[in-house]
């Protein structure tokens, strides 16, 4: 019974992710965002079945195993795209670094304003890059990599919620810019919801995740002087 | 049939990729995730044409398209860190919800303003762009 519990709870991932695209194909409102969907569903029948998260950790170490080679495919847009990205290298950018400016120093303030501890600092310091990369330095400069996905996973769920509806109040149309924000601030969940605007969006969300990702990386050294 | 033996066979080739990128970080100590430095590895294979963009499209495009699913179980960790969200879900979710509002328009309209502004001048940066 114990050994069908994985390939129960993998079906169980891959049916809900594929029920929840197709219902956010149809009504695309925050809480059909795939992900958000996704979760409350799993969780809600894992606890109906009687499972804990224990019991669904090996499903969730072979899938995340795959957000290594995902990673690495990000070279692909990145390439693909190179052509308008180097086109319009300083908007970009620019934009890129003044949006992870912006979200670390707001972020750093506030959390410092409510004295929260140091460990929910350094997830802070990460939460706009993707999780492989976030965990990968959180290993490298110490801290706490569930933390630090934790915070990830909640940025790019809630930039999938707020951002679409967001960026149209504020005319902001142009495809590049907001698959420039969706990477650079919301990571892969950002990038998925950037593809479904348009394949352009997407591949520039998924350029600008990994160069985002590459930034925090080389400057991390200097953003942890902040925490 | 062939189709799936491509895809299996582009996976592996990315699979590789990484663990090569790991093992570099490693051997020079960089301050780079591994993941990180397979991209690069992976994007200077495509510039310098080592690679071709079809030898590893199949497998590369499912990724990047399903990347959101790759992140549900890390999620679904969430049901564990309650105590967190108990603790200090007021002003952790405070903390979020506005370093994410202003870090989408500052950096979408940065990047908007800056390209309008760029195609005013396109013509003197068309001759320089090369």
């Amino acid at each position: 019974m114990t050994a069908l519990i994985t390939p129960y709870s993998i079906l169980l991932t891959i049916l809900a992710y594929y029920i929840g695209r197709k219902i956010y194909a149809k009504h695309p409102t925050p809480f059909t965002t795939p992900v958000f969907f996704s979760t409350v569903t799993i969780i809600l029948i894992l606890l109906a079945s009687g499972l804990d998260f224990d019991d669904y950790s090996p499903a969730k170490n072979i899938i995340s195993y795959f957000l290594g080679p995902a990673t690495v495919a990000l070279a692909v847009p990145l390439y693909k795209n190179r052509k308008i990205i180097v086109k319009y290298a300083i908007p970009a950018i620019s934009g890129m670094i003044l949006g992870l400016m912006v979200t670390l120093t707001i972020a750093f303030t506030i959390a410092q304003a409510f004295s929260l501890p140091q460990f929910i600092l350094q997830g802070l310091a990460v939460k706009s890059i993707t999780v492989p990369i976030a965990v990968g330095i959180t290993e490298l400069y110490g801290g706490d990599s569930n933390i630090s996905a934790a915070f990830v996973i909640l940025t790019g769920v809630l930039g999938t919620m707020i951002a679409p509806k967001m960026m149209d109040k504020l005319n902001i149309t142009m495809p590049f810019a907001r698959g420039i924000a969706y990477g650079t601030i919301a990571h892969g969940l950002g990038t998925a919801q950037a593809a479904q605007e348009s394949e352009f969006t997407g591949a520039v969300a998924g350029a600008a995740m990994a160069i985002a990702g590459i930034l925090i990386s080389c400057f991390f050294p200097v953003i942890s002087h902040f925490l | 049939m062939k189709k799936l033996l491509a895809f299996i066979v582009q996976l592996i080739l990315l699979l590789v990729i990484c663990k090569l990128g790991y093992y570099l970080a490693d051997l020079f100590h960089l301050p780079i995730p591994g993941n990180v430095i397979g991209m690069i590895l992976l994007f200077i294979l495509l510039q310098t044409k080592v690679l071709k963009v079809e030898w590893i499209e199949q497998a590369s495009g499912f990724l990047v398209k399903h990347l959101a699913f790759f992140f549900i179980p890390i999620s679904i960790s969430l049901m564990t860190m309650g105590w967190l969200f108990i603790e200090y879900g007021l002003p952790l979710a405070f903390t979020l919800g506005a370093s994410l509002i202003f870090g989408f328009i500052v950096s979408a309209w940065t990047v908007q303003k800056l390209s309008h502004k760029g195609e005013v001048n396109q013509h003197d940066s068309a001759n320089h762009s090369l």
